[in-house]
């Protein structure tokens, strides 16, 4: 065995790198000394390495966290959140963080990177985790590139117009989004500052932004953006300018509509009953115009290229502004016996969803109820987003009311709602369907699946009372997927308790 | 009293994934009559799909299961969601007397570890030997298999070195297995395990041509070593058998002299070999200072002895195996756990240069040692890539690159100086527990 060369521990690290490096090309051709010495000479100094680490000073710090202002949340709660993460939920996840945002408490430090994992896939979410991280969880996050989107509200920097012309494409929305909450006016200015050399995606983008705080200050921009060149900007431009019912825009598209639609209400015949008709004039031709307020002229297959602008328009006309007094059931009743049967009530249907014109949305989805389906029976109407609360409950109470009585239809509607519904609303869902049970006529099967759906949405306080409707259609032997709604319910009614606690 | 239930430590005793989800549906107060506990147990009755209920029981010391439904798990989902429910809210549980399906049980028990108990003590006076002939027949066989494994290891080893690591690490993975696989032949386990730890360095990533080559000299001392059992001095020869993996006996620990003391379970750890698990406790004596290694081993789906908790302490007699070092031990008795508190005051042993001495004086009597513990108070810390650990007095140690739970450690710890419970390896840091925190409980599902 040859003795060490040196006792020198500080050598020690450095003639085990030597000596590996031989081991790597083998004793046979380094030459040097024999396998059984090479072994023992690793022996030796690997247990001198490791015996003489010293724990070398490296220079490495962390910032300091500063101290939390939130109260962390029970202990229980804290163990629900950690099997939601792991379920993954988001719509479960999502109510315990509102929960716990509205009550002033933030999450346990052990759960701060699951949580922070999960906040960081979604900019949706970033709001909401950042409520409830706490100092500590805003500070882990500032450590990971991971979660750079969770390190905290931003405001405006002092030099916005440098910051946005020189700023990454996610960095320039977020001071878009920041400038909208505090100066809406500069948002305009700062999208203007580089119309010309931003492409058409990215004109688009920034042009949504503009939907926070929209007043009518801003239709004189959204106008100006009507003239762009791409359909993309003048199709977010016109969504904008939509929710400003006073502009423009909305004018223009009520007046193409009076010019196509007439209608008249007459008595007829001997008993002199009350009958309506419809007169319908197509436009023409494709007009200039319409480009510019970006309808679509090549319609989808099926519907007829100028049927197909009459719709687009419709859908862009208050329903009031268009047919004035008439009743609706007398307006869709004239429809319903004319060649536009298929596309002017769902035309109607978005309209009244976008002007927040309750009775004709009530009435629209009353006539789907009558309306023979063509096709599939999954041939559902799509609902327009955007329903406010008290438009989408009140067309769903109605629809679950309704002797015709169609789930899937209701449900429909029920999909533009924020969860958890509302208290009332909850109350009257389950005591609507509570009394449909004996007269056996809807499909019971329907509610299993639409079960899925209600278990995630309706208020805790309802929760309870769905549970034991649910149990009890299925005469406590309910299917594996009824189980799991259930097993919800009962969750979140739990989730709750917990923090009341 | 804070009780050191928490649901990942009843997670942890589910033998599986199934049982561990049935057992959080079950963990709701409407799915329960007569709750009720005592100092030492909890019971409840759960609606099953049978007529009568079923009667749940828990022994809390151990812990211990007993359900009267006909599920075969062990322990079963009522169980399990009979300790969830009273992790989350022990309120709930009713203090009374306890009924007659429970005390009977608890009896049934106790009779139990009197009979265990005895008999260890019959083994331990030398009353119990079952026909010695045959035994040192049986014993003289292995040894000599053995001898045979270390000679062919030898072998192996020197022609690997001759052609050099650069092309065994072109080798794939049968080369390393079919090694292995002859030592587990030769009944010597401890070797194939040696192997696998080269194996796994060969593959380790930057660096490993130096981590192999430790690996190649420890292997090759515990060669040497095994290769002349006769001429060590007896406790180290015990220590080079361990290695080489003969089984030490547990009656022969348990007739050692037990050290009494408030025992520190102060973290654990568990690694996972084919379908074995093995998990290290380490736990630190209060008055005595002694540091200990529990090992326990499970195989598929069974759960590990509930019995020992990182992050709890508790009062109790521990005998240590004979060997040069005595660090190797078992529990002979103990009370009931309690959590550990964060301590007050400053503990021997606690600067990152006290625990590396310990560590050197360590090796210096056993050099195979592969991981030690280590109770520092220090702060984490971060270059620009690396964690690391840094005490008061500039010393630091750096974390594992592959350590999984650095981002909770991390939440847990913040910049401020903590109790850190950690395994050292001579190369990394393995955090394994904060004290006073919830992250040895952590830590262990991070691992499992």
């Amino acid at each position: 065995m040859t003795p060490p060369a040196s006792n020198n521990p500080a050598h020690v690290p450095t003639r085990l790198r030597d000596l590996s490096a031989k081991i790597l090309i083998g004793s046979d051709r380094s030459g040097s000394a024999s396998a059984p010495e090479f072994a023992i000479q690793a022996a030796l100094l690997a247990t001198m390495a490791r015996a003489g680490f010293s724990g070398p000073g490296v220079e490495a710090t962390l910032p300091v966290c500063p101290p939390e202002t939130l109260a962390v949340a029970s202990a229980a709660s804290m163990s629900t959140l950690g099997r939601l993460l792991i379920d993954g939920d988001p719509i479960l996840i999502e109510e315990w963080l509102t929960l716990a945002q509205s009550r002033h408490l933030r999450v346990d430090y052990a759960l701060l990177p699951a949580l922070l994992d999960w906040g960081a896939g979604k900019s949706s979410r970033s709001q909401q985790v950042i409520a409830v991280a706490g100092t500590r969880g805003v500070w882990l996050a500032s450590l990971n590139p991971t979660w750079a989107s969770l390190r905290g509200v931003t405001s405006l920097p002092s030099d916005p117009a440098s910051a946005w012309s020189t700023g990454a494409a996610s960095d320039r929305l977020s001071l878009l989004a920041t400038a909208r909450l505090e100066q809406p006016a500069l948002a305009r200015e700062l999208i203007k500052a580089t119309a010309k050399e931003d492409s058409a995606d990215e004109r688009r983008r920034f042009l949504a932004q503009m939907s926070v705080n929209l007043s009518p200050d801003d239709e004189p921009f959204l106008e100006e953006a009507l003239n762009d060149r791409s359909k993309l900007v003048r199709e977010a431009a016109s969504d904008l300018l939509l929710q400003l019912p006073s502009s423009a825009y909305v004018a223009r598209m009520t007046a193409r509509a009076r010019e196509a639609i007439q209608f008249h209400e007459s008595k007829k015949g001997l008993l002199r009953k009350k009958t309506a008709a419809l007169a319908v004039a197509l436009p023409k031709e494709w007009d200039a115009s319409f480009d510019r307020d970006a309808l679509e002229q090549k319609p989808p297959s099926g519907v007829g290229e100028k049927a197909w602008w009459l719709q687009q328009i419709v859908a862009r006309t208050p329903p009031l502004a268009l047919f004035g007094t008439a009743t609706p059931q007398a307006i869709l009743e004239a429809i319903a016996d004319s060649d536009y049967s298929e596309t002017l009530p769902a035309a109607i249907r978005e309209a009244a969803a976008r002007f927040g014109a309750i009775e004709w949305s009530i009435a629209v989805a009353r006539h789907e109820l009558d309306a023979p389906r063509k096709g599939k029976a999954d041939n559902i109407p799509t609902v327009p987003a955007g329903l406010s609360i008290e438009h989408a409950a009140a067309v769903i109470l109605e629809l679950i009311a309704d002797k015709r009585f169609n789930l899937q239809l209701s449900w429909a509607y029920a999909a533009g709602i924020p969860r958890p519904w509302p208290e009332s609303m909850s109350q009257q869902v389950v005591t609507l369907l509570a009394a449909k049970k004996p007269t056996g006529a809807p499909q019971w099967y329907e509610v299993g699946t639409a079960a899925e759906d209600i278990s995630r949405s309706i208020h805790p306080t309802s929760a309870a009372s769905l549970e034991t409707l649910l149990r009890s259609l299925f005469k406590d032997d309910p299917p594996p997927w009824v189980v799991k709604s259930i097993d919800r319910l009962a969750l979140r009614t739990e989730m709750h308790k917990e923090f009341h606690s | 009293m804070s009780s050191p239930w928490t649901q990942d430590r009843v997670l942890a005793l589910a033998p599986d994934s199934a049982s561990a989800s049935a057992g959080q549906g079950l963990a709701s107060r409407s799915k329960w009559t007569a709750l009720g506990q005592s100092d030492r147990a909890v019971w409840g009755l759960c609606q099953g799909s049978g007529k009568s209920p079923y009667q749940t029981r828990v022994d809390l010391g151990e812990p211990a299961f007993k359900c009267s439904c006909p599920s075969r798990k062990f322990p079963c989902k009522h169980g399990i969601g009979l300790m969830l429910m009273f992790a989350k809210d022990a309120k709930s549980f009713a203090t009374s007397a306890e009924p007659g399906w429970v005390t009977d049980w608890l009896a049934s028990r106790t009779d139990r570890a009197e009979k265990k108990a005895e008999r260890a003590e019959k083994v331990a006076s030398g009353e119990v030997v079952s026909d010695p002939e045959a035994a040192a027949k049986r014993a003289a066989q292995r040894l000599a298999r053995v001898q045979d494994g270390i000679a062919e290891c030898q072998v192996w080893l020197h022609d690997l070195i001759r052609r050099g690591l650069a092309e065994a690490q072109r080798e794939d993975t049968k080369f390393w297995d079919r090694a292995a696989a002859r030592m587990v032949d030769a009944q010597a386990p401890g070797l194939a395990f040696a192997i696998r730890r080269l194996h796994a360095a060969t593959v380790s990533g930057e660096g490993w041509q130096v981590r192999a080559a430790d690996q190649i000299g420890r292997l090759s001392m515990l060669l040497s070593a095994g290769a002349r059992l006769d001429a060590l001095t007896p406790a180290l020869a015990l220590d080079v058998r361990a290695a080489l993996g003969f089984t030490q006996s547990k009656d022969e620990a348990l007739a050692q002299p037990a050290v009494s003391d408030t025992w520190l379970v102060t973290g654990q750890i568990i690694e996972e070999e084919d379908r074995l698990r093995a998990r290290r406790s380490w736990l630190i004596g209060v008055s005595s200072g002694r540091r200990a290694l529990v090992m326990d081993y499970a195989a598929g789906p069974a759960p590990l002895d509930p019995s020992l908790v990182s992050g709890t302490k508790f009062e109790g007699d521990v005998c240590f195996y004979p060997g040069s070092l005595g660090l190797r031990a078992i529990v002979k008795s103990k009370s009931a756990l309690t959590p550990i508190g964060v301590p007050t005051g400053s503990a021997p042993d606690s600067s990152i240069e006290a625990g590396l001495e310990t560590f050197a004086k360590a090796l210096a009597k056993q050099p195979w040692l592969h991981a030690w513990p280590m109770l520092l108070h220090a702060k984490l810390a971060r270059t620009d890539r690396e964690w690391h650990i840094r005490d008061e007095e500039g010393h630091s140690l750096p974390i594992a690159r592959t350590y999984p739970a650095i981002w909770t450690f991390a939440s847990i710890a913040a910049h401020k100086p903590v109790w850190l419970s950690a395994e050292w390896n001579g190369e990394f840091l393995i955090p394994l527990g904060v004290l006073g925190s919830e992250f040895n409980q952590l830590f262990q599902r991070w691992a499992a």
